[in-house]
């Protein structure tokens, strides 16, 4: 079953040559989707759309043809433990085609127990054991608990990144100190594997006990146990993925026209206040 | 002389604290803190009757204890809802003799998922009601999977002599029978026919005019029935009531609809029909309350009562857990409808509900605290609820308010809502003023338990 979607038509102006065509990948969006994770496909296309793009929403899932060489951005959400091992079975049909992409630098978002996918194996509660992708080396041993929570994170690959201005003028630095929320909801266990980390966890829990380190982070890849709608949530992270796919932002449409980017901004100052984030 | 001066304590504890309006659960837990095992020593009725589930416990437990009364017998339940171990132990201390006989012919206690294991090492139930599985507080839950296996665990500890009740409608409760080899047999099915057999109801009630129920998920739909929850292949429907549920059947394993020993049809003119031929009114015309008041029927099945009997006693039932309350605002009607936050299911349902409406109306959605019990900024079950509904003729202004404004503010964004139907109200002391000023038509507020006191404040009202 797949479906395409138009989504975010609103100033669209067909007479402008300059706009490009961007195609989204909501991946296992009927099985992998446990914490409103399809916003961040939303939330792509809204900003994309405000860069004089046209974007396409894909929803794809288990059984469907897949070529991922097509996408400009990938995202996979949350699922149940379970959910999990029947994406991994699917998935492991296209996955010379996947890695290939990954390589070549295609935007990949997996949030919650999604970027699991992308290690060597899940050992679950039982102790059976589960071969990923292996993309990436690290292992997800399970328990029978839960870890939940609030989460920020110090997200030191967004520092420093310059932030497109407009009409393709060179943007503002990100200032260092703005941190990314979300929450955490996931399967108590642990993640053995010595690899990059793109997330710092200040309040909140990491992907080890002990660490307070979250996530990975493999060319334009990023996975973290945060879930749901982190794009929404969090300007900044959204903004960077959208700049992997494009710098320009002379689109018919201006960000600050659209509520959505402004509510956006002000729910994360409020969040990230009650956090006590600074 | 141990059992007297728990129950006294028990007693005191619990009067004392209903005076200053304090909870229900504190007496037994502090009766548990001096005397862990005095349950084990209280004698207990025959029937004892566990109420558990993601949505309409409460109502439920109410409802059971409400046929078993009129009935005849003597019942008591949990009716403050602390629905702990603490809170059982509060309600059957309060309810026995100081010889520690609990009096009641039949206790019916509303048992949260998690806890279920815990309180059945405590009291072993003669029978276990299952309402249904739906996402339900995920920050505290994980999800509906995790809290089916709690369950589960819970069914393999009580052991074989405790009858099952459950939702034939819902997969993941359903699995719970296919879950367990000698609970296969013994279980009591409750179930909403589809509208193949139905078709006036089509439009009114069941939901087949959703997208979702053609088999096609709307974009930003979730569909926790698309997959098999045993063996996660693809799931097949004839129909659906709502939700995930309906007629299932997996499309690998055998796990599929069985047919209920107890169902019921909704009838356009908002009455409930069993398939024994009995009919009652329903306090309110939807999906959820029928579910209920069929599992309550089902339920009372185990204590001996005929569903036409319990179908008699239900006609038109006002509930005393109240999910509405009226208000008004100078000359326009007002309604309150109370949701639990992260609840989609429940908040769909009312949604529906509101768009279904012939008069133009006004809808205040208010998320200022998401749980009295713990603070979270966690809001991605907004993501889950299908605002879009409000996207229709009748509903002439939308206004967002509380602490998560912001957070509301984007989730409509993504709907087709017109934006100059769209209020924003950051501080809820303006909340009347902009309501009156800006806005037409009845007033629907949406909100929870936790933000109802609020909105008593702003509208003056007591409800
Ligand atoms: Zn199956």
């Amino acid at each position: 079953m797949d479906y395409e979607l138009r989504t975010m038509d609103y100033g669209r102006d067909i007479m402008k040559k300059s706009r490009k065509n961007i195609k989204i990948l909501h991946l296992y969006y009927d099985l992998m989707n446990l914490y409103g994770d399809w916003a961040n496909a939303a939330a792509m296309a809204r900003e994309l759309s405000c860069r004089a793009c046209d974007v396409v929403i894909h929803k794809k899932s288990v059984g469907d043809d897949l070529n991922f060489s097509e996408y400009d951005f990938i995202c996979v959400g949350s699922g149940t433990e379970h959910s999990l091992i029947a994406a991994m079975r699917d998935l492991a049909k296209h996955k010379k085609s996947l890695i290939r992409q990954i390589e070549e630098g295609t935007a990949v978002l997996a949030t919650g127990n999604s970027h699991e996918l992308f290690g060597s194996r899940v050992i679950d509660r039982n102790g059976n054991r589960h071969e990923m992708l292996g993309l990436i080396d690290f292992e997800t041993v399970q328990e029978g608990a839960r870890i939940t929570g609030d989460c920020i994170c110090e997200a030191s690959f967004l520092n420093g990144r310059d932030k497109p201005g407009k009409n393709g003028e060179q943007g503002k630095q990100n200032k260092p100190d703005e941190p990314v929320i979300g929450f955490i909801n996931r399967a108590k266990g642990v993640q053995n594997g010595d690899i990059k980390r793109p997330f710092y966890v200040r309040p909140g829990k990491g992907a080890n006990f002990k660490a307070h380190s979250e996530g990975i982070i493999y060319k334009n890849l990023l996975g973290t146990y945060l879930t749901g709608p982190i794009l929404v949530r969090n300007p900044l992270l959204l903004e960077y993925f959208a700049s992997l796919l494009t710098k320009e932002y002379d689109g018919d449409k201006h960000k600050s026209d659209d509520v959505f980017f402004k509510y956006q901004k002000k729910a994360y100052e409020a969040a990230k206040a009650a956090l006590g984030g600074k | 002389m141990k059992v007297f001066f728990a129950v006294l304590l028990c007693k005191i504890l619990y009067f004392t604290g209903k005076l200053v309006g304090k909870g229900s659960s504190l007496p037994g837990k502090i009766v548990l803190k001096i005397f862990p095992d005095i349950l084990a020593g209280l004698k207990l009725p025959e029937i004892i009757i566990a109420v558990t589930g993601s949505n309409g416990k409460t109502t439920t437990t109410e409802l059971i204890t409400y046929i078993l009364k009129a009935g005849g017998m003597k019942a008591a339940y949990n009716h403050e809802g602390s629905n702990q171990t603490e809170g059982i132990a509060t309600l059957l201390l309060r309810v026995a003799s100081f010889c520690g006989r609990v009096k009641p012919d039949a206790i019916v206690m509303e048992c949260d998922e998690r806890y279920l294991k815990k309180i059945f090492e405590k009291v072993r139930p003669s029978a276990l009601l299952v309402t249904n599985l739906c996402r339900d507080q995920l920050t505290r839950n994980g999800h509906h999977e995790f809290v089916k296996d709690c369950i589960s665990e819970a069914i393999e500890a009580a052991g074989h002599d405790m009858r099952l009740i459950l939702n034939a409608d819902d997969p993941y409760v359903a699995s719970l029978a296919a879950d367990s080899q000698t609970y296969a047999k013994d279980v009591l099915w409750f179930g909403i026919e589809g509208e193949h057999k139905n078709p006036e109801s089509r439009d009114k009630i069941i939901d087949n005019d959703k997208p979702e129920a053609q088999g096609k998920p709307d974009f930003g739909m979730y569909d926790d029935g698309a997959f098999c929850t045993v063996c996660k292949e693809r799931m097949e429907y004839t129909y659906r009531t709502a939700g995930h549920f309906g007629d299932f059947g997996c499309t690998l394993c055998n796990l599929k609809r069985k047919n209920p020993d107890i169902e019921a049809q909704i009838k356009n003119d908002g009455t409930l029909l069993f398939s024994e031929g009995a009919k009652l009114r329903m306090p309110l015309p939807s999906i959820t309350a029928a579910y209920n008041l069929c599992a309550a029927a089902a339920a009372s099945k185990t204590a001996n009562i005929a569903i036409s009997d319990a179908v008699k006693i239900l006609d038109g039932y006002e509930l005393k857990s109240g999910r509405t309350a009226v208000f008004s605002l100078g000359s326009r009607k007002g309604l309150l409808l109370i949701s639990k936050h992260e609840n989609s299911f429940a908040y769909n349902a009312w949604l529906k509900w509101i768009s279904r409406k012939d008069k133009p109306c006004t809808v205040i959605i208010l998320v200022d605290s998401i749980s009295r019990k713990y603070y979270t900024c966690e809001t991605s079950w907004l993501w889950d609820i299908d605002f879009n509904l409000l996207a229709c003729q009748n509903v002439v202004n939308v206004v967002l308010a509380g602490q998560y404004v912001y957070d509301l503010a984007t989730r409509f964004a993504m709907t087709d809502i017109a934006p100059e139907k769209m209020g924003y109200v950051t501080d809820l002391k303006d909340l009347r003023e902009y309501v009156q000023k800006n806005t037409m038509g009845d007033i629907y507020t949406l909100t929870c338990f936790a933000d109802k006191a609020k909105l008593k404040k702003v509208f003056r009202q007591t409800f």
